[in-house]
């Protein structure tokens, strides 16, 4: 198991690796963490000829906070996030999902950028992107633009990213005091890609009265789902009733696969529970009545 | 076409410069380049964790990792944890709980909680637990290294 | 000492072996499950050093038999030459300088298949439309039936007969380093040197000799530390043949590290069965006699030295052994597959049958309306029992089986866990209690002895040479320890052996926990005869009255830290060294009467050992999210009997380590093909062994009934804390479920599963 010969180059800029993209073509590949990317190498399912590591990129290695928006660095180490103790108070749904990616030695290498770009279906952060409702800031020869978490994720490892694009940063909106979260998943073992997950985010009035409800599936086809159902929620205070309500229509909704660990029959019953215990537990957030 | 890179970086403190094909995976140059074979591969995936070194202070996965990506950073493995007669206070206690049996995995949960004490000495046994469970033992079910992680932890020897 | 070596990282491993001078290897493997071969094209680059087809090695090697009673036997070659017979079967090797070239190269082999149908699983073997070996008239590589007919009365009057299938899944052992090997040929003297990672070097060499056909004597089989076996590295592997072929053809050392996707799919599977068992019971709950019929999927070959039947055999001969009853019936047959062939792997063949008869049981008691503890406590035999001999034949020299569960009941708090049961039925929790209680051959010999020398050097240093091997089980530390206390020196003085068969004595290896029994009853053996020399060295040297008689040393005179005295007069005393000098050279003022003593300090001793068996019982509490089927574990009590402990943290460490292994079994390990024989599980992604957030805290305990068929008392205990684990919890989970529990027959015990279970209308 060692990688097919590439030749390793390493672009000084974000431009720089745009252009190198573009010359090419799909002969290369961005190489960040590696953590995705190398095992499919060592396995020769993936044999780019060229490598462009943008490890190095410290302009895309940083976390900041204006009054509109929370902006992470492409490729900003997901264990850095862990270590910073305000993160988790700027944006908890992000900070909550990160212990259950991988282990340390893949956190301490593993990019946000990069995460995203992969985009595997049964991952974490694409997730939590999409509950957010946060924005891929992408370069390209033509240079930059946003596109939607919603319209970003498009099929298994597959993304709105042109060939001859690189993630800059990804933006999260800035977090709100009355918004609630949760994550929730099952997988094997600890730190395994889920057999099903959700992350989802609800905010409240004063009164209690959800105004808004997102949750996004991961694990469940052939990209992270924003499920409808969660919609139910709000104009409610997520009681017993409503909750057992929305799992049902979560379970009706999501359409999963069977694959060699769990059926399609069990992610579409798990996910309903999951809908019920992670909408839950944000809503409780939501209202203050746990932490 | 064979594609070499420059790399100087430092293992175990002392000054490697090198011309490396780019694809050497890390583990590989370790092992192959400088003959350092207490670094194991057992899988090759990122799965195991049997090939953890530490780069620049942090545990990361040798077999996913190149050396060409790694010019000026500073890399410690097992063999740069103890000196010709101290054992690292985590090698003690390892022989002291019995954390080992067939020895191949010892070397990259030795790194890994290098890095965990490296941060904080308060720990309990979840937290440990979670913190090594990228990384496979065949042999002891995991109590002994736990055991001897908990010991460094309270000793408070390593800071 | 070997574990600081381990943690220094300086242990030496197969791929850790100087290789300066070797060429690497890389293996083209079949894409196809069964495939005829057409032309093989090597690849046109001036890097390929060279490339070897299977019919290209028919000209260096003997076609081999695998012959075992119960087999069918047919002409085994190491790589295909003719048809595939399943996915990552070697077709060819390429060679070239480094592992990556070898591995680019291997991709560029162009192998023209014609691909054939695929036998991939029991009932397609059993039907027998494509039968994999020409030579061989139908799939079945092994067929043994005893006492047929023998219970058919019995079951016809018996008050209650129970009857279940079972499947067990096909699982790897997964030691964490991989195979490898590293072959030299040394033209001038004609002579191998075959570096590999193995349990059984002699049997290595005995097959290589065959194959090879040289002399064993033209053959080196070495065994550096070797990282986990667990069985797995218990029989030959084609690479073992085909790198000293083709070493001694390129006239080049050669290396291959096998890789982990390589091991999943090609190096070794191991436990996949289907068991139907029946067992009749009187009113009272007795076990009156039992039938089981068990069929192993073996995959495509029939693997050395153990051959298809091991497990389906191994389970069958020792199948309800812990129970009291009568008679007993049982067919156990190996089928032929197009999956990797089946090797062995921690509780042959027992991990299967003991998961079986411990849910039979079960099942038994709910019939019969008795708690599952009051029914095992009925049929396990008592400690003032034994000897007792079994329906089949297998005598068991003495145990304590109802004593150990009863201590493993104790140490649960069983009846408080009912309670706590109750108390979590009420609140609609689905919480099980499970119980395994079972026997466990050890020390097993069938190929026959073993061997362990003794070499003392006139400066005292103490060589131990040993038949057996470790991979992990620190034969090291305790067999130095056991020659040092034998003798009565400092264990810093003794080094121990083994793995080397240009040194050490023949004999079959390390597996089914067999070492202590075996060579460590053989070495301490050997060391007392030389305490006993050494002694009456010094009683010549300090007594009086001169020599002491053989039958008189260890009354007229001690030995302790090295220090010789004699048991009247403690002041006269002489010093280990010093008559270890003494009897190689003589000096001045001494030199031995060699008509009555023989100069040296020598002993080797051979035997061939007869089976132990121990036994142990696991008792564990589990409870089940019913909405999700997750599956936590509140208890795991696990007590063993494995006779005299003579190392307790050793013995300790592999009942720990290896009900963590049968925690994988249990919950995790799980080859799966799809129905063209492609595998599904070819990484540690899809194939998952047990991680630290995964382990209980197991409690354990012991029970010492000295084995009296080993002089030291002791019976092997390498495997019955993983036996237990997939009977304890399929146990304590299908209790959790209640009726739904008693559909209960496969593991592992997946969520899916669980799932499914509670699913079941």
């Amino acid at each position: 198991m060692k990688p097919a010969p590439f030749h390793l180059e390493t672009p000084q800029s974000l431009e720089e690796c745009v252009a190198l993209l573009a010359e090419h073509g799909d002969e290369a590949k961005i190489l960040a963490g590696g953590q995705s990317l190398v095992p499919l190498m060592n396995l020769r399912l993936a044999q780019p000829s060229v490598l462009l590591d943008i490890g190095g990129l410290k302009a895309l290695n940083f976390v900041e906070e204006n009054e509109q928006s929370f902006r992470i660095g492409a490729i900003t180490r997901l264990r850095d996030l862990e270590r910073d103790a305000n993160f988790a108070k700027s944006q908890p749904l992000l900070a909550e999902a990160l212990p259950h990616i991988g282990h340390t030695q893949i956190r301490n290498r593993t990019t946000v950028g990069g995460s995203i770009a992969h985009a595997d279906p049964a991952a974490e952060l694409p997730a939590v992107l999409l509950a957010c409702g946060g924005t891929v800031k992408a370069v390209g020869p033509n240079g930059e633009r946003k596109i939607s978490a919603d319209n970003f994720f498009h099929s298994y490892f597959s993304t709105d990213l042109e060939e001859d694009e690189a993630i800059a940063e990804i933006e999260l909106p800035r977090w709100k005091p009355a918004c609630g979260w949760s994550i929730q998943e099952i997988s094997r073992r600890h730190g395994d890609f889920a057999l099903i997950g959700i992350a989802c985010c609800v905010t409240c009035d004063d009164e209690g009265v959800v105004t808004d409800a997102n949750a996004a599936f991961f694990g469940v086809g052939e990209a992270p789902h924003l499920v409808e159902s969660a919609s139910s929620l709000v104009g409610t205070k997520a009681d017993d009733e409503t909750l057992h309500q929305v799992a049902e229509a979560t379970a009706a909704e999501l359409d999963p696969p069977t694959d060699i660990h769990v059926s399609a029959e069990y992610r579409k019953h798990v996910g309903g529970v999951l809908a019920r215990r992670a909408l839950s537990i944000a809503y409780q957030r939501a209202t203050g009545n746990i932490t | 076409m064979t594609y070499t890179s420059s790399i100087g970086i430092r293992v175990n403190g002392e000054v490697v410069e090198r011309e490396v094909e780019d694809r050497l995976t890390l583990a590989d140059f370790l092992r192959n380049e400088l003959r350092l074979t207490g670094t194991h591969l057992g899988c090759e995936q990122g799965s195991c964790g049997a090939c953890t070194v530490l780069v620049d202070g942090s545990a990361i996965r040798s077999c996913l990792t190149f050396a060409s990506q790694l010019n000026g950073a500073e890399v410690t493995t097992v063999e740069g944890l103890a000196s010709e007669e101290d054992l690292h206070p985590l090698q003690s206690a390892f022989l002291r709980n019995d954390a080992l049996q067939c020895g191949f995995c010892t070397p990259g949960f030795l790194l890994t909680a290098a890095e965990i004490l490296s941060e904080t000495n308060d720990l309990d046994e979840g937290t440990i637990r979670e913190a090594i469970s990228g990384n496979i033992c065949r042999c002891t079910g995991y109590q002994g290294i736990i055991d001897a992680i908990v010991e460094v932890a309270r000793s408070g020897s390593e800071r | 000492m070997k574990a600081e070596e381990f943690v220094r990282g300086q242990g030496r491993y197969l791929a850790d072996l100087p290789d300066q001078d070797c060429l690497h290897v890389a293996f083209v493997r079949s894409p196809h499950a069964h495939a005829k071969i057409g032309e093989i094209r090597a690849p046109k680059s001036s890097a390929l050093i060279t490339m070897c087809t299977g019919v290209d090695l028919l000209a260096d090697i003997n076609p081999f038999r695998v012959v075992a009673p119960g087999h069918l036997d047919y002409e085994w070659y190491p790589l295909a030459h003719d048809r595939a017979l399943f996915v990552g079967e070697p077709v060819a090797a390429v060679v070239a300088k480094t592992p990556y070239i070898a591995e680019d190269l291997a991709a560029e082999v162009e192998v023209e298949y014609d691909p054939l149908e695929a036998v991939t699983n029991l009932d397609e073997s059993m039907a027998g439309e494509t039968v994999l070996h020409a030579q061989l008239e139908n799939n079945i590589l092994f067929n043994l039936s005893v006492n047929e007919g023998a219970t058919t009365d019995t079951f016809a009057a018996a008050h209650l007969v129970v009857e279940q299938e079972f499947e067990y899944p096909r699982q790897n052992a997964l030691p964490l380093e991989t195979r490898g090997v590293l072959a030299r040929f040394d033209p001038r003297d004609q002579r191998y040197t075959v570096f590999t990672s193995t349990q059984i070097p002699h049997l290595i060499r005995s097959a290589l000799s065959q194959i090879l056909n040289v002399n064993e004597d033209a053959i080196r089989v070495i065994k550096p530390d070797v990282g986990g076996g667990f069985g797995l590295k218990g029989q030959l592997f084609p690479e073992e043949v085909v790198l000293p072929a083709l070493a001694r053809k390129l006239g080049h050392p050669l290396k291959w590290i096998e890789d982990r996707r390589e091991s999943l799919i090609a190096g070794g599977h191991a436990h996949e069965e289907r068991l139907h068992l029946s067992a009749a019971f009187d009113a009272d709950g007795a076990l009156l006699a039992t039938k089981s019929l068990i069929d192993g999927d073996s995959g495509a070959h029939s693997t050395f030295p153990f051959g298809a039947g091991l497990d389906p055999l191994t389970g069958a001969l020792n199948i309800f052994g812990a129970y009291r009853h009568k008679t007993a019936e049982f067919t156990a047959r190996a089928f032929a597959s197009n999956k990797a062939p089946a090797v062995s792997y921690r509780g042959v063949g027992q991990i299967q049958s003991v998961f079986a008869v411990e849910r039979l049981m079960d099942i038994a008691a709910d019939r019969l309306k008795m708690d599952p503890a009051e029914l095992r406590k009925r049929n396990l035999y008592t400690k003032s029992e034994f000897p007792v001999t079994s329906p089949g034949g297998n005598e068991f020299d003495t145990g304590a089986y109802r004593e150990t569960l009863e201590i493993a009941l104790d140490r649960a708090d069983y009846q408080g866990l009912r309670r706590e049961q109750e108390t979590a039925r009420r609140e609609g929790r689905l919480y099980g209690i499970g119980l395994a209680t079972f026997n466990e051959v050890s020390g097993v010999s069938i190929f026959g002895y073993d061997g362990a020398s003794i070499r003392i050097d006139p400066d005292g240093q103490v060589k131990a040479f040993l038949s057996t091997g470790s991979s992990g089980q620190g034969h090291e530390k305790v067999y130095g320890r056991l020659v040092a206390e034998a003798i009565g020196i400092s264990p810093e003085l003794v080094q121990v052996l083994e793995g080397d068969t240009d040194f050490c004595p023949v004999g079959a290896g390390t597996y089914a926990s067999r070492s202590m029994v075996t060579t460590g009853n053989l070495l301490e053996s050997a060391a007392r005869e030389l305490r006993d020399k050494i002694l009456m060295i010094g009683g010549l040297l300090l007594s009086p009255d001169g020599l002491i008689p053989l039958e008189h040393v260890n009354n007229e005179l001690l030995i302790a830290d090295g220090v010789i005295s004699l048991v009247r007069d403690p002041t006269a005393t002489v010093t280990f060294e010093a008559v270890a000098q003494l009897a190689h050279m003589k000096d001045f003022n001494f030199s031995l009467p060699q008509e009555l003593v023989q100069a040296g300090l020598e002993s080797t001793h051979y035997e061939q050992h007869k089976t132990v068996y121990s036994n142990s019982s696991a008792v564990a509490a589990v409870e089940i999210d019913p909405e999700t089927a997750q599956l936590s574990i509140r208890r795991c009590v696990i007590i063993g009997d494995c006779g005299r402990i003579f190392d307790p943290p050793t013995v300790d460490a592999q009942l720990v380590g290896g009900a963590a292994m049968g925690l994988g079994c249990a919950l995790f390990e799980h080859l799966r093909y799809d129905d063209n024989g492609q595998i599904l599980t070819a990484s540690l992604m899809d194939y998952l062994v047990p991680v630290s957030t995964d382990i209980p805290q197991f409690e354990i305990g012991h029970l010492e009934t000295p084995s009296t068929f080993s002089a030291n008392g002791t019976k092997g205990m390498g495997e019955g804390g993983t036996m237990a684990i997939p009977a304890v919890l399929a146990n304590a989970v299908a209790d959790a479920l209640m009726e739904k529990g008693l559909l209960l027959n496969k593991i592992p015990l997946s969520e899916e599963y669980i799932f499914q279970l509670l699913r079941t209308v």
